[in-house]
Parts: structure tokens; C-alpha cells; sequence
């Protein structure tokens, strides 16, 4: 998903605060705090800090410095999915 | 903390909060217990099956024996309507929380406490304030609240009365669409002038919280770290767009 030039979808992002909720029902300790280091351009911020991309079953975020995807994450019927390609190293503190 | 799992919760009753927003008070039997600053999940699911989720910052301090999230309308939303106008008391639905270590304040390191409010933005904070009043009273406080007017300023006689029993906290009120009679104060959208002279200058010991629609806190978080506020000192939340 690239985002418009426009920003037309711009308002449609929130805090990664609000992705706590289903990273929480995988992660076993407090996961807005971890720190993402983004595997594209290496900026280090919480997931908190990360721009959320809310969809139907799960959550994106992208990197607040570069808008790469860091963290995708889905709970469906056939079981949850975390892509953390796009995160170099999470560090729970 | 173990992975966190859906809850059933019952509404124990609902009150109005300004024109378009409730208060919904819940009873929660598994709550373990919250920080000021933390939210929930709420899912409603249809009867053949269809599941729509939101989150809801917790409105209640916890030392409260009940939940209370502050739900405003969102016209053509799938949840909020249904918690404003259709929930009764005695109804049930699944929450699952509390969620974030982030944006949570921690009354024990004391130091100086800015928090900016939009809106409905304002419902974390009436958790800070209610703790802080319990646990940290006297604590020098600004809360500078931007409502569209005084018809939609939520919880507006619960905080002028506590700034008016603690000379420490001090509400700064702005309207954006239409001021009372006669107003002095600001009416306007929140902007440096007004962050200049109502933000406390900054300091190690400030702690800084930005609560409300993506637009209005881009804008204050930008400009709070143009006034030369430290980055690290302010933690956010959005919350979408504006419901405008």
C-alpha cells in the first residue's frame, strides 16, 4: 500500500498505541513500549510512536520517519500472523 | 502481565456528557485493574456473526469500583452509536484491556504536568486528574482543553471543580466554533500564542500528554517541539479524525 501524494488517506492513520490491544493478545509483555528499529532506514521508535494503519482484521505499522512497513499483524479464524520483516530488532525494555 | 483475553462486561448505567457524547459506566467483574492514560477494546458482534471493534480510553481513575469510557457519537460509525443511543443498562458486550504502557501517567516522579486536550481527548485525562486528586493533590497541573463550544465540553463542571478546590491546577479552556457570552478566554483552535502562554516553560521535570483527533495533535506536537519542548518529554495519542 503506497500512500497518496495527496494524503488523502492521511487522516485515516493513528498512534500505535491503539494496535496494544491485539499486539497484547500475542505478546506476553507490555508491547507499546518496545521499541521498533526500522529495518528500511534504521529510525528507533516505540510502537506507540509507529503509525497505525488500522484494517478489518488486523493492524500495519509504518515508521514514523520513513512510512515503511515495520509490523503487520493479523488475527483470523485460521489462526494470528506477525510480519516483522520490516523490524530490524524490537526491544522490550 | 498474561496475553490479554476478551472479558464480558454489563452496562451499569449511561449518562450524558455534553451534546453528542455519553459516559458509559460498566460493570467489570475480571478488571484487573488500570493505570491513568490506558484504554480498551470494545468488540460488538451482530447476531449473524459480523464483529466491529474500537478503542476507548478509560475515563475512571482506578481507584473507582467502576469503569467508565466516554463514547462520542462518530455519525456513521459501528460502535459508538450504539454505545450513545442504543446501550441500556443491564446489556453486555466484550472489552478486553486495560491496554498501553505508553501513553499512562505515573503519579511518583512528581514534576510538572501539561496535558492538551481535543475533544474527547479529554476522557484520559479525567483519569489523571481523579488520580492525581487522590494521590499526588498539589502537583503543579495544566490542563488546556479545546472543545468546539461549551454544549460539547465534556466533563466541564467535574474539572472546574477540581481547579477550583486545588489552586495547583489550572484549566485553560479555549472554544473553537462558539464561546459562552461575553468570553475573555481563547476561542480559537490551539496554536503557539496560546501554547506560549499557557504551557509551562519547558523543563526535565515537564511531562507533556496530547490526547485527540490526528490533525489537532500533529499540529500541538509540532509546534510544542518548535517552542523547543524536547521530543521525548511528549507522549500522544490519536485518535482518527475528527468526528467534525
Amino acid at each position: 500500500m503506497d500512500i497518496p501524494d495527496d494524503g488523502s488517506c492521511m487522516q485515516a492513520w493513528l498512534d500505535g498505541n491503539a494496535a496494544g490491544g491485539i499486539l497484547a493478545s500475542i505478546f506476553l509483555l507490555e508491547p507499546t513500549r518496545a521499541r521498533i528499529v526500522c529495518a528500511h532506514c534504521r529510525h528507533a521508535a516505540a510502537v506507540a510512536e509507529q503509525r497505525l494503519f488500522a484494517l478489518e482484521m488486523g493492524a500495519v505499522l509504518r515508521c514514523p520517519a520513513c512510512a515503511g512497513v515495520t509490523l503487520r499483524v493479523a488475527v483470523t479464524s485460521h489462526g494470528r500472523f506477525l510480519d516483522l520483516r520490516g523490524a530490524e530488532v524490537m526491544h522490550f525494555a | 502481565m498474561g496475553r490479554l483475553r476478551w472479558q464480558t462486561v454489563s452496562v451499569e448505567s449511561i449518562e450524558p456528557l455534553g451534546r453528542r457524547a455519553k459516559v458509559v459506566h460498566l460493570r467489570a467483574p475480571d478488571w484487573p485493574g488500570h493505570l491513568p492514560g490506558q484504554h480498551v477494546d470494545v468488540r460488538l458482534t451482530a447476531s449473524d456473526g459480523y464483529q466491529a471493534q474500537r478503542s476507548y480510553s478509560v475515563a475512571s481513575a482506578p481507584h473507582e469500583l467502576r469503569l467508565s469510557l466516554a463514547v462520542e457519537c462518530v455519525a456513521g460509525g459501528e460502535v459508538s452509536p450504539y454505545l450513545t443511543t442504543e446501550v441500556r443498562p443491564g446489556d453486555v458486550f466484550e472489552l478486553r484491556g486495560p491496554i498501553g504502557g505508553y501513553f499512562v501517567w505515573d503519579a511518583a516522579p512528581g514534576g510538572l504536568l501539561f496535558m492538551c486536550a481535543g475533544g474527547s481527548g479529554v476522557a484520559p485525562f479525567m483519569a489523571v486528574l481523579e488520580h492525581r486528586e487522590r494521590v499526588a493533590r498539589g502537583l503543579p497541573t495544566t490542563l488546556l482543553y479545546s472543545a468546539r463550544s461549551p454544549e460539547d465540553a465534556m466533563f466541564a463542571a467535574r474539572v472546574d471543580a477540581l481547579a477550583r478546590d486545588d489552586p495547583a491546577l489550572d484549566v485553560v479552556w479555549t472554544y473553537t466554533r462558539e464561546a459562552p457570552q461575553a468570553w475573555k478566554g481563547y476561542a480559537r483552535r490551539i496554536d503557539a500564542a496560546i501554547l506560549r502562554e499557557t504551557a509551562p516553560p519547558p523543563d526535565d521535570r515537564l511531562l507533556i500528554y496530547v490526547c485527540g483527533p490526528t490533525s489537532f495533535v500533529e499540529g500541538i506536537a509540532t509546534t510544542l517541539v518548535e517552542l523547543g519542548y524536547g521530543p521525548s518529554s511528549i507522549r500522544t495519542e490519536r485518535f482518527g479524525p475528527s468526528a467534525e
